[in-house]
């Protein structure tokens, strides 16, 4: 597949960077914003993520109703997600319709933030996090990275909470708007079946006037968790949910390719450690283990559903091989298994543009440099069993975060 | 852009249909058996689905640790699944390793180990994801939608019954094994990046020599006639709504029209249900409707989450907008509908697992696959006239209702 790896900084800081494939069917654009909950203020909790839908309620040039006609025209599917520390907003469309696609997600990005939109969209946000209160293996989460960055603000929730998501008034957006919204801390990416030249030329008419700075993200500390250990109770829920956490390598980190394959091998939802130890058997309906990365630190998740009568056990389990593997690492066996899984499920994904579009400007925001899928597959090729140890020295599976959520009462940190 | 497409019907009946994909890395296939929870023995339902957990550990001469890890081995993401009318096995792998992943799958199809000590997890399992339905209401009450909308056992869940999967022994998912996975009447489709000659001889190799048995009619009943209404109490944040009405099947004339019509009411961003429902008035964060087409039956299906002091609100609202179309459709939103449903058709080519889907599912619902260039031209023949016949023909009604949360909502 030929694709080639483009890049244009407008006089104005925004980086428009691109991977174009003749072979793909379509393409996708975005801009990627290097904001979260992890920015917010006390005061601001939520305010990121409202101001996500805001973009979509349109800018000077046209309102809502106006923008969804035309973003249906484009035949893309718009969308946009906030995490901790990313915002998101993408289409993928046609080759043919790239440009209008461009000039609509462009003129979005200033959005006129009426008040009667932000009262009415207030509505939605707060109906959006009672949809999410309603499933408990959602809500899980965010207790536990409460529990485990505790005063970080990586802890903080990204929807926010009905409370904090009433208060917000629209000039306190706005003036969130202005700090985070900087071209320093934005990249407008594309990939799949475009031409660059073209495409930049588009976007130094659409986004070269847009104001310059780079502002600051303000603690990005490695952590490695509290170590707390939390029980909540909550009736209603059939199934125990269970999260135990440890720090890991941060996003920049040349270890994260190996925290990556050591996840896969002790949690991936088959042929893993704890396929084999706890689905397997039938004690768990599910369980796995991820790693999550983020500026500063990261952060492994080893989850399990199951029936209130199984969890201790369970947990048991789950600290067993944790410490299993904090003692004597994972095998050769295991390394290269996880790793063929890894690089055919990478080389899957990147047959669509979209999925080009994340892994390009993801990379950007976190690491300011363009990784190719074959640097990528270079990069989890080289791991060995020397870097495992490495890793597990280096961020040691020795605090354990645990939270529960669910109908059992009786459950305990195992010893 | 022409399509390159092979297919086949083997000795025993099996049918292979295969794509080459020139753009891609990967090849992915499917399975189907018309051996779905239809299938099931009354009594015994869930064991479709049973059968499709257990094949996954042991088969051929491999036991369940050494068949996983050969699958791990080539990198094959791998699963197999029971519906309604179907039991699937799909995997996804590069390209390269396809003859060796179907080696592995013929042994899963034809010679899995069904072993007895593996039964007790696998219902074990079953019934943990049955009961862990409870904890999505969103996906409950659409099950429960289904449940009274279709006659049963259309509408089932295809999971069983927790007293359902007590019952099933070793030998009921041996016994079911032999006589409803026969090569008569299975599909099997592959798209990626493969020569389509050698598809043909792999397939023969693996399966040429599969004695055809007898095959299984399945047939579906007719949706319900009449209004069904469920409300499950549950002390919820909002009030989950979910409903269903009758439409046609995918091969019927006027399939495009209801597609056309689904697309008007929530296909994009600037669809009815979300412009009136949640632009507007802000009374809900997720809307949606859906064309649930079958081979011989089809429904519209919907679901809108409100918090409950404004539920009632929003189901008034739901239900007019259904009934609204048959009174009128704007040109520009047929425009929108059809780039929408273009875009969405040609980007499917990109992805390998969504091509063999399609191929599968063409054979098993028309029994022939539709060409992309045929699909273009149904989009480009929905019209205004088409989708408000078709909706004045199809009101919603008779409509089913179920809900679930801390109140009750009328239909008024």
């Amino acid at each position: 597949m030929s694709t080639a790896f483009h890049i244009l900084e407008a006089d104005n800081g925004l980086p428009i960077i691109g991977e174009t494939n003749p072979a793909s069917h379509s393409v996708a654009v975005g801009f990627f914003v290097r904001t979260g909950s992890r920015d917010e203020s006390a005061e601001e909790s939520g305010v990121s993520h409202f101001l996500e839908h805001m973009i979509f309620k349109g800018s000077k040039k046209r309102n809502s109703e106006q923008l969804n006609a035309e973003l249906d025209l484009i035949g893309s599917s718009p969308n946009a997600y906030t995490s901790e520390e990313t915002t998101v907003y993408y289409a993928s469309c046609l080759p043919r319709h790239l440009g209008r696609a461009l000039e609509v997600l462009s003129d979005i990005m200033r959005p006129a933030l009426r008040n009667d939109d932000f009262n009415l969209e207030k509505k939605v946000i707060l109906e959006e996090i009672g949809m999410y209160e309603d499933q408990p293996g959602d809500m899980v989460f965010d207790h536990a990275r409460k529990l485990f960055f505790n005063e970080h603000p990586l802890g903080n929730s990204v929807l926010g909470t009905t409370a904090s998501v009433q208060d917000l008034k629209r000039d306190q957006m706005a003036d969130y708007f202005r700090r985070r919204y900087q071209t320093g801390n934005m990249v407008l990416a594309c990939a799949g079946n475009f031409e660059f030249e073209e495409f930049s030329k588009l976007a130094l008419k659409y986004c070269g006037r847009w104001p310059t700075g780079t502002p600051r993200r303000a603690e990005i500390r490695q952590t490695a968790g509290s170590g707390g250990f939390d029980v909540r109770l909550d009736q209603r829920t059939v199934l125990e949910h269970l999260i135990v956490m440890n720090g890991g390598p941060p996003a920049a980190s040349p270890l994260r390719h190996a925290a990556d394959l050591v996840s896969m091998a002790i949690g991936d939802d088959s042929g893993s450690r704890m396929y084999w130890e706890i689905v397997d058997p039938g004690h768990a309906e599910s369980a796995g283990m991820s790693y999550r990365e983020h500026e500063g630190t990261g952060i492994y998740y080893a989850t399990v559903e199951c029936e209130p009568g199984k969890a201790q056990k369970n947990l048991d389990r789950v600290y067993k091989i944790i410490n299993n593997l904090q003692t004597d690492g994972i095998t050769q066996e295991e390394l290269d298994v996880a790793r063929t899984k890894l690089l055919s499920r990478m080389v899957r994904g990147s047959e669509s543009p979209m999925a080009r579009l994340m892994s390009l400007g993801n990379h950007w925001i976190y690491q300011r440099k363009h990784i190719s899928l074959e640097d990528e597959i270079r990069s989890y090729g080289k791991v060995n069993m020397h870097q495992v140890r490495q890793l597990l020295d280096r961020y040691p599976f020795k605090k354990m975060t645990v939270q529960a959520l669910g109908p059992g009462k009786k459950i305990k940190q195992p010893v | 852009m022409k399509q390159k497409i092979h297919q086949a019907v083997m000795g025993n009946g099996m049918r292979l249909v295969a794509e080459r994909l020139d753009h891609v890395h990967t090849a992915a296939f499917q399975f189907l058996f018309p051996a779905g929870s239809m299938a099931d023995p009354v009594g015994m339902r869930g064991l479709s689905n049973i059968l499709s957990d257990l094949m996954t550990r042991g088969a051929g001469k491999q036991n369940n640790r050494e068949f996983n890890a050969a699958m791990d081995r080539l990198g094959v993401d791998f699963s197999t699944s029971s519906g309604v009318l179907n039991l699937r096995l799909a995997g996804n792998c590069l390209a390269e390793n396809l003859e060796k992943a179907l080696e592995l799958f013929a042994d899963m199809i034809r010679r899995p180990t069904l072993p007895e000590k593996e039964l007790a997890p696998v219902v074990d399992l079953a019934m943990q994801d049955i009961r862990s339905t409870d904890d999505s209401p969103r996906k409950k009450v659409m099950l429960e939608v289904r449940k009274q909308h279709f006659p049963a056992p259309l509408g089932l869940d295809p999971r069983g019954e927790i007293k359902t999967l007590e019952k099933i022994s070793i030998n009921d998912v041996r016994s079911f094994h032999a006589k409803k996975l026969q090569p008569k009447d299975a599909i099997f489709s592959v798209a990626g990046r493969v020569d389509l000659d050698q598809v043909q001889a792999i397939a023969e190799r693996f399966f040429g020599d599969w004695e055809a048995g007898t095959p299984s009619v399945l047939k579906e009943k007719p949706s319900s006639k009449k209004p069904a209404r469920v409300h499950i109490h549950k002390e919820t944040e909002q009030v989950h709504i979910g409903l269903a009405y009758p439409s046609v099947p995918v091969a019927h004339p006027d399939y495009f029209a209801a597609l056309g019509m689904v697309q008007v009411l929530s296909g994009g961003m600037s669809s009815r249900l979300f412009t009136e429902i949640r632009e507007k008035r802000g009374l809900c964060y997720s809307i949606w409707t859906t064309l649930s087409p079958l081979k011989h039956s089809g429904a519209i299906l919907g679901y809108a989450g409100t918090t409950a002091a404004r539920a009632q609100e929003t189901l008034n609202l739901f239900i007019s907008e259904l009934s609204r179309v048959a009174e009128g459709v704007e040109e520009d939103e047929v425009q929108r509908l059809q780039v929408g449903l273009e875009t969405s058709l040609l980007m499917q080519e990109d992805s390998s697992g969504a091509r063999s889907n399609s191929l599968v599912s063409d054979i098993f619902n028309l029994g022939r696959v539709r060409p992309v260039e045929e699909l273009r031209e149904g989009i480009a023949s929905i019209t205004r006239k088409k989708i408000i016949d078709y909706a004045k023909r199809n009101p919603p009604s008779p409509l089913t209702l179920a809900t679930i949360g801390p109140s009750k909502l009328k239909i008024s």
